[in-house]
């Protein structure tokens, strides 16, 4: 190729991955979740342009996709940031102060929750409840746990965040 | 062989037990003991 | 010998104290058998929970792993649901429904297609069994899970666990895999007639998946929105088929009663609450973590006996038990045994086991505002008590705080719970008020003056 790219070229490069991951699942509708779960770990969210490729591979209307997608609350529809802190804000994590720390979180990366840092590294995010619920307050940073989080020793983690 | 067991639940690694196999392993390796380090589901004492 | 609580930088200390020989240090609790929070259980379910490694086969066997279904694959399914109905097991996710009528249903009705779903949407604030159950014993769920297809006659099975839960996610499938490759899963499992498949799918954040018709619209790649019952899941469920859904705690209780009887299980408990409950102690407790003992042992048991108190040292104030739906139960009521009936004649619920401790610096208000606010954000929207009265509940509890016409809104607020209780299609909706209600009805001191921290 030229290196010239039509406009449809471009918009298929990220919906292809739909398509594939579609077919790893036999473009079963019932596996709806699973190809979402999946597209949103290899391209970082859930693009627009992915909603009618699965549609039209699931055999199902857009709008059952378009619905799919808002429902739950794991799919992004924005990329995330380079990393992704999920804070749980239920209650057991509320009996240890939880809420405070939330509060020193937002703070500390000046941010509200499901907003991503002004320098793109971290995007933060409620989550409630990873049954850790005995070493309250709990977090999850990128896919790993860390119970019994302070204010400081979440600053401590932060700095180790590769940037 | 002994056998240490270094629990992998979930609440075990959010107060960073793969830390703990990790440095266990490194000394084991240092002091030449020999180990087998098994990661165990959690009995629950989630407390310690 | 076991040691804790040990940190990485612990470990050069004990080797140099020789603990691989089982020596002296500053963090050995002695044998792991002997420390009192443990010796004093009655564990059932979690027998070999963090005993062996999780994946391996021949450890599980080694302690008892497939006596059950061994046993089961030699019954025909009625035999089967007879034993499980005589041990009186009730569904561990929460509402406390008699498994073994679940399971007859399933049996007696004939399809060309049944399935077995295993509800792992584990999302109740202050509970965590069912992932320690998946990260470490996962083949006594997939062994119990077996048993229900081979007693209802399913061949196909679905885990749904919350996304929430990557390490329980991994170590199923693993498990699955592994299981499948031993022939305990596939097709003629161990040689007989019998078949059953195994697949995990995930959830994808939404509490009320862990409603179980939620969680069949869910499993078929749908918004997980409740189903009106009847029809009930056990005639048509997933795909419109017959299904036998139980909670991990539920599956993972039937090997036990298949390997020693249900009449063995019976004998633990009291009333019509028969067996273990694996409770799990969590929020501002000292010593949290899972403890599984029989029906009957009382809430101050659990928390002072096995929890040693709050974390903090400050008084208790407030006890939730069951879950973000769940009940504040006050220290008056901490002697109640943990009983489903006690617990529903003093309008409280046992629910999954789990307990989340609040000591003297929780505000009430905020806890119920709370309440509101999450059944706001987690209603599927089907109906519309649960949808537009979780929003209305939030802002006439912002209205009660603020002392704003406190008298006459607290009746409405009263009123609203009383419609959401009636009117809703499922449990998020007719349970929210339970926590509520409790915390106007304990602690009416809390809605007398300013929120001290805003919930958001």
């Amino acid at each position: 190729m030229s290196g010239k790219h039509t406009l449809l070229e471009l918009h298929s490069a990220k919906p292809d991955a739909a398509s594939i991951i579609a077919a790893r699942y036999d473009n079963k509708p019932d596996a709806l979740l699973e190809i979402l779960h999946d597209l949103q770990h290899e391209v970082g969210h859930v693009p627009e342009a992915s909603l009618p490729v699965l549609a039209k591979a699931l055999n199902i209307s857009r709008a059952e996709v378009h619905g799919v997608v808002t429902f739950y609350h794991d799919f992004r529809r924005k990329p995330a940031g380079r990393h992704v802190v999920k804070v749980c804000r239920a209650e057991a994590c509320q009996s240890m102060k939880g809420e405070e720390l939330a509060k020193a979180i937002e703070k500390s990366l000046k941010v509200k929750f499901g907003e991503t840092t002004a320098d793109g590294k971290v995007t933060l995010e409620a989550v409630y409840c990873l049954g850790l619920c005995s070493t309250a307050p709990a977090m999850l940073v990128d896919e790993r746990p860390v119970g019994r989080v302070s204010p400081q020793k979440f600053e401590t983690l932060m700095t180790e965040l590769a940037s | 062989m002994i056998r240490i067991y270094v629990p992998r639940d979930f609440a075990a690694r959010a107060l960073g037990s793969d830390d703990v196999a990790d440095a266990i392993r490194a000394e084991a390796v240092a002091k030449n003991i020999s180990i087998q380090i098994i990661r165990n589901g959690s009995r629950g004492l989630h407390w310690l | 010998m076991a040691y804790g609580p040990v940190e990485a930088s612990d470990a050069a200390s004990l080797f140099a104290a020789k603990f691989h020989e089982g020596g002296a240090h500053k963090l050995s609790l002695g044998l792991t058998e002997d420390i009192p929070f443990l010796k004093n259980q009655e564990r059932l379910t979690f027998a070999r929970c963090g005993i062996t490694d999780p994946l391996s086969l021949e450890d599980y066997m080694k302690l008892g792993g497939f006596a059950g279904l061994k046993k089961a694959l030699t019954m025909t399914g009625a035999a089967i649901v007879a034993e499980v109905s005589n041990s009186g097991l009730r569904g561990r996710g929460g509402a406390g429904f008699p498994t073994g009528i679940k399971w007859k249903t399933v049996h007696d009705v004939k399809a060309d297609q049944k399935y077995v779903c295993c509800n792992a949407d584990e999302g109740d604030s202050g509970t965590f069994a069912d992932r320690m159950v998946m990260e470490g014993d996962p083949f006594m769920l997939i062994e119990g899970m077996v048993i229900a297809g081979v007693a209802g006659g399913a061949t196909k099975g679905f885990i749904y666990i919350r996304s929430e839960y990557p390490d329980a996610i991994n170590t199923m499938k693993d498990a699955i895999r592994i299981a499948t490759a031993a022939k305990w899963l596939g097709q003629h499992i161990q040689g007989t007639e019998h078949s059953f498949s195994l697949e995990v799918r995930r959830g994808a954040g939404a509490y009320i998946c862990g409603e179980e018709t939620a969680m069949l619209d869910s499993l078929e790649g749908k918004r997980g929105m409740v189903r009106p019952k009847p029809p009930i899941p056990a005639l048509q469920g997933l795909f419109g088929k017959p299904t036998i859904i139980n909670n991990v705690l539920s599956f993972a209780a039937v090997p036990y009663i298949l390997a020693e009887g249900g009449e063995a299980y019976k004998n633990y408990g009291m009333g019509r609450s028969r067996g273990t409950l694996p409770f799990q102690l969590a929020g501002n407790i000292k010593q949290g973590g899972l403890v599984e003992k029989a029906f009957g042992i009382t809430l101050r048991q659990l928390i002072e006996d096995f929890g040693g108190g709050t974390a903090t040292g400050k008084p208790l104030r407030a006890v939730q038990v069951g879950g973000p739906l769940g009940s504040y139960i006050p220290i008056s009521q901490l002697d109640m045994p943990m009983d489903y009936e006690t617990f529903a004649a003093a309008s409280a619920m046992v629910g999954h086991g789990g307990v989340v401790v609040f000591d003297d610096s929780v505000d009430m208000a905020a806890q119920a505002r709370f309440a509101m606010e999450f059944c706001a954000i987690e209603s599927c929207g089907k109906c519309t008590p649960c949808r537009i009265g979780s929003t209305r509940g939030v802002e006439v509890i912002d209205r009660i705080v603020a002392g704003e016409s406190r008298e006459k809104n607290l009746l409405l607020l009263d009123d609203l719970c009383q419609t959401m209780i009636d009117g809703s299609l499922c449990a998020m909706g007719g349970l929210t008020p339970m926590p509520v209600q409790s915390a106007v009805r304990f602690w009416p001191e809390d809605f007398d003056r300013p929120m001290k921290v805003a919930a958001e």
